[in-house]
């Protein structure tokens, strides 16, 4: 792959396992929407990795799951 | 993107209210062509008139103010429309207006260089007329489009 560079978006490289924490705290998406203070939309378009969310919002709602941020979005390396 | 600059939501009605029978109006005068000027819509511009010289081209006594108020009527129905706040403001409809308003732009500003390349004469000026209130219309539509694609896709995808 010498010489040959892809365009890397944020989109592609952020990972998120959101879907699987309402699983285990049983919240439905309309619930974490309300408790994070956005639209089901917005909760919808981030587990389905068509929105990156803010730093503020990502805290938001790891404090609803009570873990660190670090453990629900995770940074793959694309290189 | 910060929404001190936007209209409360409640005025997206008001806009739709105002817009929609402005915009048929406009419509239609331009596919027919014809002109509905109302009598009590016009007024006379005073007899002291500066332009004295008979061949000067705006040389006329009356105004009619159907146009004038058409445009006004349409572009303040865009405005409203296009720059309510939605009903829940959070940061992806705040990317998803900037977006669209950076596309609108890119589109109206292909269409003004066409309008450039191929249309001459007075139509030139016409076609300008109507560039005034294509960037709002497009980004009214592309945003709206968007916003009803994300609706649906959530629909489809209900847990």
């Amino acid at each position: 792959m010498a010489g040959k560079k892809t365009i890397c978006t944020d989109i592609d490289i952020m990972k998120n396992n959101i879907r699987v924490e309402r699983a285990i705290k049983n919240i439905t998406q309309a619930e974490l929407a309300d408790l994070v203070k956005v639209s089901r939309q917005t909760i919808n378009a981030i587990e389905s990795n068509k929105y990156v969310p803010s730093a503020v919002l990502a805290m938001k709602i790891a404090r609803i799951f009570e873990k660190k941020v670090e453990d629900i979005f995770t940074l793959e390396d694309d290189d | 993107m910060e929404t001190k600059f936007l209209f409360p939501h409640r005025y997206k009605k008001v806009g739709w209210v105002l817009l929609i029978p402005f915009f048929i109006l406009g419509l239609w005068f331009t596919i027919t062509g014809q002109e509905y000027e109302p009598d009590f819509l016009t007024y006379s511009q005073g007899k002291s008139s500066v332009f004295d010289d008979p061949s000067f081209l705006f040389n006329l006594t009356y105004n009619n103010f159907t146009n004038e108020i058409l445009g006004i009527g349409l572009l303040l129905g865009l405005i409203l429309t296009a720059f309510s706040k939605e009903r829940i403001e959070d940061e992806r409809v705040k990317h998803l207006r900037l977006e669209s308003l950076l596309w609108a732009v890119y589109c109206n500003s292909f269409l003004i260089l066409m309008a450039f390349i191929f249309i001459y004469g007075s139509l030139f000026m016409t076609v300008m007329t109507y560039a005034m209130f294509t960037p709002l219309i497009f980004f009214i539509l592309r945003f709206n489009w968007l916003l009803w694609q994300e609706k649906r896709q959530s629909v489809q995808i209900l847990i």
